[in-house]
Order: structure tokens, then C-alpha cells, then sequence
């Protein structure tokens, strides 16, 4: 990660003062700040000049493909935008490490919540898309799946993605919104393992979002029962005051975004 | 130790070489004083004693003294057969067995299940004739771990084998030994320092067994979520306990490779 850094480490500098109670690591940490600054410092003056029109964007994980169509047809408009994907925690725990993007990217409102309060400078964030929970199976549904309910059967090999993870946060908020004790046989760390596993036929069932499946080839889809739920919403909130990363949060939510987003499966807002 | 104070050098040494040997150390070194730095000192005991992290610490400590066993109980007898047998592709094997060391870690996993797993080209026969499958159960986790670590005690063994002094074994053999005495009365005890030193590595290198195990194994608390695996999944939820489980791996590999190193290596 690039952007940013010099706060990172200023702010940095300031914690290692603070809390270092030895004479030792004190001096140990203030030669790391100045060597860091030092390096930081040269080449932040390099890149300043085109700062003004490059948006960096940290985006869910769940969003890499379809964003990067996006950014394609934003960056002819003339803005460069850097973009960062990671499940929304992990990006969260970035932001409160000192990364400073123009524009966040949550598939978890939970998540987003915790940036804002934090005081980060972001205006209120906007609902861009939403997606779906889905039930992911190896082609020809060798397990013959249903449902939600067979997700309690021991005898089938299921997996979902691990809790920190949104499609794993959803799949618990789902199994349990539907009194269903999973009997899950791996909590994968993110989507792509996850389904990687049910595409060669390991896994008999996975719960994933349904953009997942439109973006993996080799999975059939069998849909939840109607009044399941399973819904996630992702926000998009620009930094404050920042022309350029409202004006790309702006373009998420028009007209020639959503038949992009529409195409990947997500679901208009 | 006499080894290396013979080797000694009085003068002062090249500043480039100390420098370079400075930023090489610093690289090692400074990551270790971040992870002191974020450790959460107060929570220290709360984290340790929670379930999912005795779970793990119970995963590691089966799967890894497993495979450690493994590796030497056929990781010896491999090691013999490419130091003592001369055989039609024996370097190609060598550098097959050796492959592990070096391929990502995943590509092993992925490897392992498509060989293992109830499709793979083994696991399928297997499923169908006794109903095991691997995948997902913690003799995965060991497997994973044996396929990663078994190079380093082949490695090991083989090269201390090799440079064994020839003259006692044949000795022995004149003597009317079998082969399989002379392996285990004159060979085995002779290279019993380069056996320790191989078995420390490849008990510490599957204690941190990860990309083969997530993916050949999957990751489930209580089953096959070993302490690196509880690790990355408590990065995304609670980076406490993510941070608390780094520290106890690196203590331990720590405490391990000091104590064993400079007993067993210097000696070969």
C-alpha cells in the first residue's frame, strides 16, 4: 500500500513515544521513525503532483472483478483510481492502522458503522449494491441439495466461509435466522478457497454469495427458499471533501454502473 | 562451539560486509519487534486459555509430533535408499522428494486433493473400497504437514549418510552383518546428530504448516484448525488473539531451534 503512508507513520511516532516505557526501545523506535520518514518523505515529494485526480478506492474482496470493469469506464472519464481489495475487516483494520483511501468499499454495514464512528473522514455512506446468499453445488448436484436445511445433515461434506469473513457473518446470520445448525466440515478464509473446494467436487454444498457463482464457471446454483433472507448491502463512502472520490462514488450509483453491476449478479438497490 | 572459534576472524571486519550483515539481521529482526509491539500483554492469559485457541494448540501439537514421526519412520528409509542404492532415476526422485521445500506451499494442497481427495486418483478407489475420505479430517492436516516437512529430514539424513566415512560399515559387513545391521548398529548411530537436527526441522516446519493443510484440509476449530491456521482466520475477526497465537509460534519454534541448534549442529 502506498497511500497514506506518511500518516501512517506520523502517527506511529507518536504511539511509540507514548508507550514505550523502556530507554531502549524508545531509541530503537525513534531511529526506525526517522528512517522511515526519510524514505517516506522523498518519495511522497515525487508523487504529490498528480495526487489531486488519483482516487484510491478499498474495496471488499467480493467486488474485485466487477470493480475493475468499473474503473475502466470511470478512468476514461479522466481520474486514475488505485484500487485495494481485502474482506471488509481486514480493509477496516487498515484504515484504522493509518491507511488513508479516498474511497471505502464495505460488504459488512456492521463494519462501515465501525470506520465511521471511529472518526475517520468519510461522508455518509450510500448503498451501491446488493447481493445475495446462494448455495453453491459441484455441477450435476451430486449430493442432491435442497436447501438451507441440508446444511444440518452430517453425512454431507459442507463448507462455509469462516466468521470474520461477510459471506460467513452472512451465512451464520442466515443458518440461524432459520433455526438450522450447521454442520459445516471447514470454515474456509474467503469465498475463492471456499468454492475452488465445491468446484472439484470436495464439497457437496457451499453457502456463498450469488455474484460468486456468476463469477466461477464450474458451480451449479441452487437458490434459497423464498423468506429466507441472505441479503447484504454494500456502502461506498468518499473521504470528506474530496471532489474527485465523490464524484466515483457518485458514478457507482448511476444509471451506467448498475447494468454493469446488474451483469455480475448483484442486485440494484 | 570449537568449530566456530577456530573459524574466528581477529581483524576487523569489512565494513560493507558488516553493514550488508546488519540490513540482512534487521530484516529478520524487525518484524519479531512488531509483533512485540502489537502484543496485547494484558489479554496475554484470557487468549490463550480461550477454546479456540487450546483447540489449536492441541491440533499443532498431534499433527505435528505425528508427522514428525512419519517423516522418520519413511523419511530414513528414503533417505538409505538415496545415499546407498544406485537406481535408474535416482536424481530425478531426489529432486521430486526435495520439491516440497521449494513450491508454494498451496500448489502442494491443491496437489494433495486432487490425488487424495474423494475425486482425486487415489481417494476415489480409496472412498469406494472402505469409505475413508481424508479431506477435511485431521489425518489431512497430517499428511499436509508430512509432505511439507519430509524434505528437510530427507535432506538432512541423506547428506549426513553420504558424507559417512565408508570403512566402518564395510568393516561390519565383512564381518558377516546384513545390510539392515549395518543400517541400524554402525550407520544410524553414527549419524544420529544430522537425524536430531533433521527431525527439529521438520517438526518446526509442519508446526508451521499452513497453505498445504488450509487447502488440502480445510479449516475447522476442533478438527483440523491447527495454531497458523487459527492465526489468518483471527486476523479477519480479532487480531488480538491473531497476534497472541504468532507469538506463541515464534516462541516455541524459537526456543526449539536455539536449543537444539547449537547442540546437534555444530557437532556434525
Amino acid at each position: 500500500m502506498l497511500f497514506g503512508h506518511r500518516r501512517v507513520t506520523h502517527a506511529k511516532c507518536a504511539d511509540h513515544d507514548k508507550l514505550s516505557e523502556s530507554g531502549v526501545m524508545r531509541r530503537l523506535a525513534s531511529i526506525l521513525c526517522i528512517a522511515t520518514l526519510s524514505v517516506l518523505g522523498c518519495a511522497g515529494n515525487g508523487a504529490s503532483s498528480d495526487q489531486d485526480s488519483q482516487v484510491s478506492v478499498f474495496a471488499a474482496s467480493s467486488l474485485t472483478d466487477v470493480l475493475n470493469d468499473l474503473v475502466l469506464i470511470f478512468e476514461a472519464k479522466g481520474n486514475d483510481v488505485v484500487l485495494n481489495f481485502a474482506g471488509s475487516s481486514a480493509l477496516r483494520e487498515q484504515i484504522f492502522d493509518g491507511a488513508d483511501p479516498d474511497v471505502f468499499i464495505s460488504a459488512n454495514e456492521v463494519v462501515m458503522g465501525e470506520v465511521i464512528d471511529a472518526g475517520e473522514h468519510f461522508d455518509d455512506p450510500v448503498v451501491i449494491a446488493e447481493n445475495t446468499m446462494t448455495i453453491a453445488v459441484p455441477v450435476g448436484n451430486p449430493a442432491a441439495i435442497r436447501g438451507l436445511p441440508d446444511f444440518a445433515e452430517p453425512s454431507h461434506t459442507l463448507g462455509l466461509c469462516a466468521r470474520g469473513v461477510p459471506c460467513g457473518d452472512l451465512a451464520a446470520e442466515v443458518l440461524a435466522a432459520n433455526d438450522v445448525v450447521a454442520q459445516p466440515d471447514t470454515l474456509e478464509p474467503n469465498v475463492r478457497s471456499l468454492l475452488s473446494k465445491v468446484e472439484i467436487d470436495e464439497l457437496d454444498a457451499a453457502l456463498v454469495y450469488r455474484t460468486d457463482i456468476r463469477a466461477s464457471g464450474d458451480v451449479e446454483e441452487i437458490l434459497l427458499e423464498p423468506g429466507v433472507g441472505g441479503r447484504a448491502r454494500y456502502l461506498a463512502a468518499s473521504a470528506s471533501a474530496n471532489d474527485a472520490a465523490s464524484a466515483f462514488v457518485e458514478f457507482l450509483t448511476s444509471q451506467e454502473a448498475r447494468v454493469v453491476l446488474d451483469e455480475a449478479g448483484f442486485v440494484s438497490p | 562451539m570449537t568449530r566456530s572459534t577456530r573459524r574466528t576472524i581477529q581483524q576487523r571486519p569489512p565494513a560493507a560486509i558488516v553493514v550488508a550483515g546488519c540490513v540482512a539481521s534487521a530484516l529478520f529482526v524487525v518484524p519479531l519487534l512488531g509483533l512485540l509491539w502489537r502484543t496485547p500483554w494484558s489479554r496475554l492469559i484470557d487468549l490463550y486459555t480461550s477454546d479456540i485457541v487450546l483447540d489449536a494448540i492441541r491440533i499443532s501439537v498431534i499433527t505435528s509430533i505425528a508427522s514428525a514421526f512419519l517423516c522418520v519412520v519413511l523419511g530414513v528409509p528414503l533417505a538409505w535408499l538415496l545415499s546407498r542404492v544406485e537406481f535408474r532415476g535416482r536424481d530425478i526422485l531426489r529432486a521430486l522428494v526435495t520439491l516440497p521445500m521449494v513450491l508454494p506451499p498451496v500448489v502442494g494442497g491443491a496437489a494433495l486433493l486432487f490425488a487424495f481427495g474423494r475425486r482425486g486418483i487415489v481417494g476415489e478407489p480409496l472412498d469406494a473400497a472402505t469409505g475413508f475420505v481424508l479431506p477435511f479430517s485431521i489425518w489431512a492436516v497430517i499428511v499436509a504437514n508430512t509432505f511439507v516437512a519430509m524434505p528437510f529430514l530427507v535432506v538432512t539424513v541423506e547428506g549426513a549418510l553420504r558424507s559417512l566415512d565408508g570403512r566402518h560399515e564395510a568393516a561390519a559387513a565383512t564381518l558377516g552383518a546384513s545390510q539392515l545391521t549395518v543400517f541400524r548398529r554402525i550407520a544410524l548411530p553414527m549419524i544420529s546428530p544430522s537425524l536430531r537436527a533433521g527431525v527439529v526441522l521438520a517438526w518446526a516446519r509442519s508446526l508451521g504448516e499452513f497453505g498445504a493443510t488450509i487447502t488440502f484440509a480445510g479449516s475447522l476449530q476442533g478438527r483440523t484448525q491447527s495454531l497458523p491456521l487459527a492465526v489468518f482466520v483471527a486476523l479477519e475477526s480479532d487480531r488480538d488473539a491473531a497476534v497472541a497465537i504468532s507469538l506463541l509460534l515464534v516462541v516455541v519454534s524459537f526456543v526449539v531451534l536455539v536449543a537444539f541448534r547449537d547442540r546437534w549442529w555444530t557437532r556434525v
